[in-house]
């Protein structure tokens, strides 16, 4: 290629990047100034311009991509500053929806082979439904993950445009002091009371009904309520077992009166053991009833989410408060 | 050990805090853009021209300089010189590299005392 084409080729690059309003006024100089270097080069070489070194000149002007931000103030939609934090919340999301995803495709009724059930998950949640939008499960799962870093790019777009245009009300606040170690002995003596509660209703579901309607409730809602036979023989141990280990913490909790290392480690494994298990209980039923089970399961999935975030929150506070202690 | 990639980095931070400065001591009589790189990098501060270019397009917007075209017999070229804003700008940017300089004067030679 002639050197001057190069040149014009790379001036049009840019141009074609920068405002409106500058471009031709821009690209009619950078060409002029290109020309001008490269002749200089000519001459210093002792040879004609070629191919080469104008190649060898536009590269180290840069990308044209680089070398137009440099002409006009550049736009951040993220603030550099931001750009590990949103990095990392699109991947902690990214993976909690895949795996979210994963555990709903295994409790379909069709998920038998490994390849199916990866089929299936990666042409709705997973990334394949942007490369295969016409398949059906991508259109009833809209972008399977992807809607969660777009989500993430707005919010912190917002943030980044309410910080540069209102700076004063932007500015960094010292948080008021918390003493998160502090037990609410009461608080947890509720928590404590409201578990047993719920264990008791929920193996004797009739007593609610009993309660309300003083023992005349229709015999489907009696039966709407009943326990799946499997439940209560395989999976209700579990249950009851993870929620004692979970109600005797709190009790010690309350005796104490102080969240301590020991005490907070314990408790971010039980959330995490919580987690899992009530990711298996989705697995199987619960509820005889198919309503009742499928209702129970969607309270499920959020409480999975809820201690998923929970403990997430409560690991990293951890690891803040190892990352805060002398290095060796 | 400081490789030598890390001293390269930290050189050219350095001279990026004055390459404005430098440009501007050469604009109170109007140039255009390579021969004010030939007149930096003949008084020993050579800037890259992808640097320098766009420098002047921006000071221009933000009214440190005017520029206008001019043929002089030649190839059309856009000459820059220092505005009345410009050259109160570069007043006040001497002082403080005057400044800057007595203050890191007295810095390096107290860490010369101190140095083991």
């Amino acid at each position: 290629m002639n050197p001057d084409d190069l040149i014009q080729n790379y001036v049009d690059d840019v141009a074609r990047l920068l405002p409106r309003g500058q471009r031709r006024d821009v690209a009619f100089e950078l060409r002029a100034l290109l020309t001008e270097e490269l002749a200089a080069k000519a001459a210093e070489s002792g040879r004609p311009a070629d191919e080469a070194m104008a190649r060898e000149l536009v590269l180290a002007f840069g990308r044209p991509a680089e070398a137009a931000a440099r002409y006009h103030p550049g736009l951040n939609v993220i603030d550099p500053a931001d750009s590990r934090r949103f990095l990392r919340l699109t991947l902690i999301g990214l993976a909690v929806i895949w795996l979210l995803g994963l555990v709903d495709i295994l409790r379909r009724p069709l998920a038998t082979d490994p390849l199916t059930v990866l089929g299936t998950w990666w042409t709705s949640y997973g990334l394949g439904a942007l490369w295969w939008p016409g398949a059906p499960p991508a259109t009833s799962y809209g972008l399977g993950a992807l809607w969660w870093p777009g989500a993430l790019v707005a919010g912190f777009a917002a943030a980044a445009w309410f910080r540069r245009s209102r700076p004063e009300r932007a500015a960094w606040e010292p948080r008021r002091r918390r003493d998160r170690d502090h037990v609410n002995r009461f608080g947890y003596l509720a928590v404590i009371a409201a578990a047993i509660c719920g264990l008791l209703l929920l193996f004797n579901p009739g007593a609610i009904l009993d309660f309300f309607w003083n023992g005349r409730a229709a015999a489907s809602a009696y039966r709407a309520l009943a326990l799946d036979e499997d439940f209560t023989s395989s999976r209700a141990p579990w249950l009851v077992a993870l929620l004692s280990l979970q109600l005797a913490l709190y009790a010690v909790l309350i005796v104490r009166g102080r969240w301590q290392p020991l005490t907070r480690r314990i408790d971010i494994g039980l959330t995490f053991a919580g987690c899992a298990f009530l990711t298996w209980l989705l697995g199987g039923g619960i509820f005889a009833a198919e309503p009742a089970d499928q209702t129970a399961k969607a309270f499920i999935v959020l409480i999975v989410i809820a201690y998923l975030i929970d403990a997430g929150v409560k690991l990293r506070r951890e690891l803040g408060r190892a990352a805060y202690l002398p290095s060796a | 050990m400081v490789t030598g990639d890390a001293y390269d980095k930290l050189e050219l931070e350095l001279r990026r805090g004055v390459v404005v400065l430098a440009a501007l001591s050469q604009l109170h009589t109007a140039r255009y853009g390579y021969e004010l790189r030939q007149s930096l990098s003949e008084n020993g501060m050579p800037i890259e021209e992808g640097t320098l270019y766009p420098l002047l397009r921006r000071l221009e917007s933000q009214g440190v300089l005017t520029s206008e075209w001019r043929t002089d017999g030649g190839p059309p070229r856009r000459y820059y010189v220092l505005s009345t804003a410009g050259h109160e700008l570069y007043g006040r940017l001497t002082s403080a590299w005057q400044g800057l300089n007595n203050t890191m004067d007295l810095l390096l030679k107290g860490g010369e005392r101190h140095e083991p």
